[in-house]
């Protein structure tokens, strides 16, 4: 590769709205091949919407996003809540999706990578909920994109699971792909994230390592670094309005 | 399955279909003339025919092929073909025709005889050629035994050599078309002119043959002669010999005009079983007021015998058997008040026209095998009224007998009532029949025969009918096997009420030509039947028949039902049965089904449509009559 | 079309034709289609091709775009209702490719389970046939087996265009309630609305009998019978009348069946 140099994502000054309500502002952050961008914040505070953009699902009201690959399929997606054809067993899924993205896909390979080796004749409609998560991360890498946008990749797996998974997304930023992703698993992101974005009501109060981001707060863990993070971006939230209005 | 063989099939299978666009269908394309021997057949009579046939006359013919019926109709008489394409009853059930043929008289130098019957010098000479390639003589000399005919040529020139010779004019096939298209009579009126003409005759037929009874009575058997026989011989013509109470066993054979007349059933004459008991040889003969017994055995002649002709056989072998009274060319006779008891026949009456045979009372055998007929005429246009027939063949057997009528009579447990053979313009009317084979029964393809009014009871067969242009009107067919066999061509049968039957009405042509109109059909374990060829229909100016329990509504009044009803179908006779039968009747999807069904029924099998059903009885006094009964 | 783009048509039509093959519901429809189809001769006695089309004509109207719009009317909601069509997107998949795959697909069932039921139904007619007397001469009847065959390529045409206006149909609705009462809304336009329309244009004069003709091949249904009249019924039709003119209905059954794809491309997902 030669673009190592470049940032596979560059995310610049996106802003979003819904009719009236905005739910993404001034949203700026790149991400460099092979990292891992763990975006964390409250329910409600745009990460689904940031990823969708980002995935080429939605159209962003301003700013730009520049996915820097030539791959055929640039971007991966992981769906918050992924669902299949239910008349379709695991291995003619993925099958499928290797057509689409034009690839002829090593079936077991890639369940092997996300723990579903065992079971590549079942029916989707028999899959649990954990194990289609799993299903969805699989598909996300068909075709090999540069770009991974997973969406709770970990939520209602198991803790051996959720480990798993983590494994899954360290190889794969370990090949060079780059991960974004959004999470409620505090642990997860600890364990994984190079970088770790905090939204919080459609902004960015935080993008730095979670290291950093802990010992900057002051915090003992990083769950006390993000409460941290959070509050007081809302009392900033508040005085900003309070500036407002005296202005 | 891989989606792309599977796609690949249908787009290739719907493909192939798509070449269908590019193929001309076939059907009815070019068709060439077939033997007429192969047609279905009408237009004349079977006598008429069968005469021409027999003295070697050419009757000119034509062939009918339809778009939607498989067979070929052939039409003896180029009128009859014009008069059925012109009716619209053809298109209605055959579809348009596809190709029309006539024979062509060019090559066969036709001359007329003194009778202006077409003879050929050169038979192999007759051809056929399409009908608008052909002209045509009209208005000529020529005529069939059914009338003036049209004359087709395929050359003008030889056509107008005809008429230089025999008269009239030629024509192209449209103006044939246009001459002969109006010519039927609107059925009904039809009906009622030969009835009123058959009725009329009848009547003076009756009235003058009672002056017979007033003859001078001049000889009283026992007081002036010993015998009857030579009383007979001894009165002088045109008087009356008086046979006295008693029993005379012998044979009387009168040869003049004369009167025998007794005092009722206490004036027997027996023949001892000896053949005859009375013939007559003379016109003008009257028997009454007698009882006659001891017929000979013989219910059928031996068929030896000096006459000629194409029936000969039949006149030699139905003609020849014992009777009570034989009219042997016994022209305006009369048999008034006469009972016969007998194992052959009643009375046989040949080459007796003007017959009247008023109050004869026949007793025949119990089994039908074993006797004969109550009434048979031959060649005899007779009057056959108010009398009582029981047992034996048939009540009345006709042969030839043109114009006779049969009126207001009675016959129980017989073979059949009213037989015709070889008998057009009869009238049948008012008769009552029980327990019978065949109530009246029509044969040999005659024409123009009317059964008007009959009451026909537990008999296997009401009124089977065939021939051409007759009318079956106004009976009552109750109890029995088969109400009334619907055949015969371009007949009408209507306002009949028919209950009670195990199958109302049987369709039982190959041809159907007919017009069932207004009858009353009810309470049959099967209102109709069709036994062969395409689906009959019947319904005649969007009016059909009363079908008991039909379903179907009326909405907009007009008296006939919305819905087609299919009287042969078990569905239909199902529906009519069933209290829920209203509730499938209005399915769409049925519906859907017989509108269908009546498209195109020239193509489709045997079956019987009615497209408007009747929502009330035609005739609903006599229904609620023969209901309560 | 790049070989990409082939495997991609394939793989979407292949997954379509497995849906609908793995799907118990779309077998009973199937076999109740068959059903119907073939009771008509057996109840309803053809006789003949000709009559069989005729009596064939009517249901096939009906039954034809419901069974279609079964196959057809979310195809592809339901692949946006579960989120997978957003999956789907993220891969090099054109609107008009996915599109086209669904629907060839789709198309595939449909038109099999059309093609089957009709060539059992034109069994009945020779088993059913009565032998002529054989001294009678047999003529050529107009009933011909290639009125029955161009009937099935015509109601094969009728049926891909009612799957499109059912394909149209589940990329406009959103949702699976909404999918349904859109469904069933545009199949009675489809079946009587449309004829309902032109009559209504003919009661208040806005059509007249000049323009009826072309006005009436608007109508997918009316198209369909007009083209089976003109082409698979022509004895019976042109017997009272002269054949309605087949070019209207042919551009009106095209028009429909670009028009509703052209739609769901459009539709199907903005870029």
């Amino acid at each position: 590769m030669t673009d190592t140099e470049e940032p596979v994502l560059t995310v610049d000054d996106v802003r979003h709205a819904f009719g009236d309500l905005t739910v993404l502002e001034d949203v700026s952050f790149s991400a460099d091949r092979g990292s891992v961008v763990s975006l964390v914040g409250p329910n409600g505070s745009g990460k689904s919407t940031l990823l969708r953009i980002v995935a080429g699902l939605i159209e962003q009201t301003g700013g730009e996003v520049t996915v820097a690959a030539s791959a055929d399929r640039p971007v991966g997606y992981l769906p918050q809540t992924p669902a299949f054809r239910p008349q379709f067993s695991l291995a003619e899924t993925l099958s499928f999706y290797g057509d689409l993205a034009g690839v002829d896909v090593d079936v077991d390979d890639r369940l092997r990578r996300v723990g579903l080796q065992n079971v590549p004749d079942r029916r989707v409609d028999a899959l649990s909920g954990g194990m289609t998560r799993l299903l969805g991360i699989a598909q996300a890498t068909v075709g090999d994109p540069p770009l991974l946008v997973l969406d709770e990749p970990s939520s209602g797996l198991d803790p051996v699971m959720v480990e798993h998974v983590s494994a899954v997304v360290d190889d794969l930023a370990g090949e060079g792909t780059t991960v974004l992703l959004a999470t409620h698993n505090i642990d997860a992101v600890e364990q994984m994230a190079d970088t770790v974005l905090v939204l919080d009501d459609g902004t960015i109060v935080a993008a730095e390592s979670p290291t950093a981001l802990r010992e900057r707060t002051g915090a003992d863990t990083l769950t006390g670094a993000l409460a941290d993070v959070i509050e007081r971006d809302e009392t900033a939230s508040v005085s900003v309005g309070q500036r407002g209005g005296a202005e | 399955m891989d989606v792309r063989y599977v796609l690949g099939a249908v787009v290739v299978a719907f493909g192939l279909c798509g070449l269908a666009f590019t193929v001309q269908p076939a059907g009815g394309a070019a068709v060439s003339p077939v033997s007429f021997d192969e047609t279905l057949s009408m237009g004349m009579t079977g006598v008429d025919v069968r005469d021409a046939e027999a003295a070697g006359y050419e009757i000119p013919r034509g062939q009918a092929f339809y778009a939607q019926y498989q067979y070929v109709i052939g039409y003896y008489g180029v009128e009859a073909m014009v008069e059925q394409l012109e009716s619209g009853h053809a298109v209605r059930q055959f579809g348009e025709p596809v190709a029309l043929f006539v024979t062509e008289f060019s090559g066969a130098q036709p001359s007329l005889t003194d009778d202006g019957y077409l003879d050929l010098d050169n038979d192999p000479g007759v051809d056929w050629v399409r009908a608008d390639h052909a002209v045509y003589a009209v208005d000529s000399d020529a005529r069939t035994t059914a009338g003036p005919t049209v004359v087709p040529f395929e050359r003008r020139a030889d056509a107008e050599r005809f008429t230089d010779e025999y008269g009239g004019r030629v024509v192209d096939w449209d103006a044939v078309r246009e001459r002969y298209g109006e010519r039927p009579a609107v059925a009904r009126e039809r009906q009622a002119g030969l009835v009123e003409n058959r009725t009329a005759w009848a009547d003076r037929r009756v009235a003058a043959s009672a002056s017979l009874l007033d003859r001078p009575r001049s000889v009283v058997v026992g007081r002036d002669a010993p015998t009857v026989q030579a009383a007979v011989e001894r009165a002088p013509p045109n008087t009356t010999v008086y046979v006295p109470p008693g029993t005379y066993e012998e044979n009387v054979t009168i040869t003049k005009p004369l009167t025998l007349r007794g005092a009722g059933e206490r004036t027997v004459v027996d023949g001892g079983g000896n053949g005859t008991v009375i013939r007559a040889n003379a016109s003008g003969v009257a028997l009454a007021d007698l009882t006659i017994r001891g017929v000979g055995p013989r219910d059928l002649g031996t068929g030896e015998g000096n006459v000629s002709g194409w029936d000969a056989k039949i006149q030699l072998v139905y003609g020849r058997g014992d009777a009570g009274i034989l009219l042997s060319g016994a022209n305006r006779s009369l048999v008034s008040n006469v009972t016969v008891d007998t194992g052959a026949n009643g009375v046989i009456a040949r080459y007796s026209d003007g017959t009247v045979v008023d109050g004869l009372v026949v007793n025949g055998t119990d089994q039908w095998q074993d006797g004969s007929m109550g009434v048979l005429t031959m060649y005899s246009r007779a009057v056959v009224q108010e009398s009582t027939f029981e047992g034996g063949r048939d009540g009345v057997y006709t042969h030839r007998s043109d114009d006779l009528v049969v009126r207001n009579n009675e016959m129980r447990g017989m073979r059949y009532g009213v037989h015709e053979m070889y008998t057009s313009g009869a009238l049948v009317r008012n008769n009552t029949f029980s327990d019978a084979d065949a109530g009246v029964i029509v044969m040999s393809r005659p024409r123009e025969n009317v059964i008007l009014d009959n009451d026909v009871r537990d008999s296997d067969v009401g009124v089977s009918l065939a021939g051409d242009a007759s009318y079956v009107t106004g009976n009552v067919l109750v109890g029995g096997g088969t109400g009334m066999t619907i055949a015969g061509t371009r007949s009408m049968y209507a306002n009949n009420t028919v209950v009670d039957n195990d199958i109302g009405l049987r369709s039982d042509t190959i041809l159907p030509s007919n017009r069932v109109v207004e009858n009353d059909v009810a309470g049959n374990d099967a209102p109709a039947t069709a036994s062969s060829g395409p689906v009959a229909v019947w319904t005649s100016g969007g009016r059909g028949n009363y079908w008991a329990g039909a379903p179907g509504l009326d909405r907009d009044g007009d008296g006939v039902l919305d819905r087609p009803y299919r009287p042969a179908d078990e569905v239909d006779r199902a529906l009519a049965e069933s209290p829920a039968g209203p509730t499938v009747a209005r399915s769409p999807a049925l519906g859907l089904l017989r509108e269908a069904q009546a498209v195109a029924p020239g193509l489709r099998r045997s079956d019987v449509i009615d497209t408007g059903p009747l929502v009330e009885p035609s005739r609903p006094d006599v229904l609620t009559e023969v209901n309560a009964t | 079309m790049s070989d990409g783009r082939l495997r991609q048509v394939r793989a979407l039509a292949q997954r379509e034709l497995d849906a609908v093959v793995r799907t118990r519901t779309y077998l009973v429809l199937v076999t109740l289609f068959g059903l119907a189809v073939a009771s008509v001769p057996a109840l309803g006695g053809a006789g003949g091709y000709l009559p069989l089309v005729l009596n064939l004509m009517t249901p096939v109207e009906v039954l034809v775009p419901v069974l279609a719009f079964a196959f057809g009317y979310q195809a592809i909601r339901a692949d946006a209702e579960r989120g997978e069509l957003d999956v789907i997107r993220t891969y090099p998949v054109r609107r008009a490719t996915y599109v086209l795959g669904v629907f060839l697909g789709r198309a595939t069932a449909v038109l099999a389970a059309v093609l089957v039921p009709l060539a059992l139904a034109a069994t009945f007619v020779p088993l059913a046939s009565q032998p002529a007397p054989s001294f009678l001469a047999s003529a050529a009847t107009v009933d011909d087996p290639i009125y029955y065959v161009r009937f099935v390529s015509i109601t094969g045409v009728y049926a891909v265009v009612a799957l499109g206006i059912a394909v149209a149909v589940s990329t406009v609705a959103r949702t699976r309630r909404e999918g349904l009462a859109l469904a069933v809304s545009t199949l009675l336009v489809v079946v009587v609305g449309l004829d309902l329309a032109v009559v209504g244009g003919l009661t208040t004069g806005v059509v007249g009998p000049d323009g009826l003709g072309a006005t009436l091949a608007l109508s997918p249904a009316s198209a369909f019978r007009g083209l089976v009249l003109a082409f698979a019924a022509t004895p019976v039709a042109g017997a009272s009348a002269p054949a309605p003119a087949a070019l209207p209905s042919v551009v009106g059954l095209l028009g429909w069946l670009i028009g509703t794809l052209a739609l769901a491309t459009v539709t199907v997902w903005r870029t």
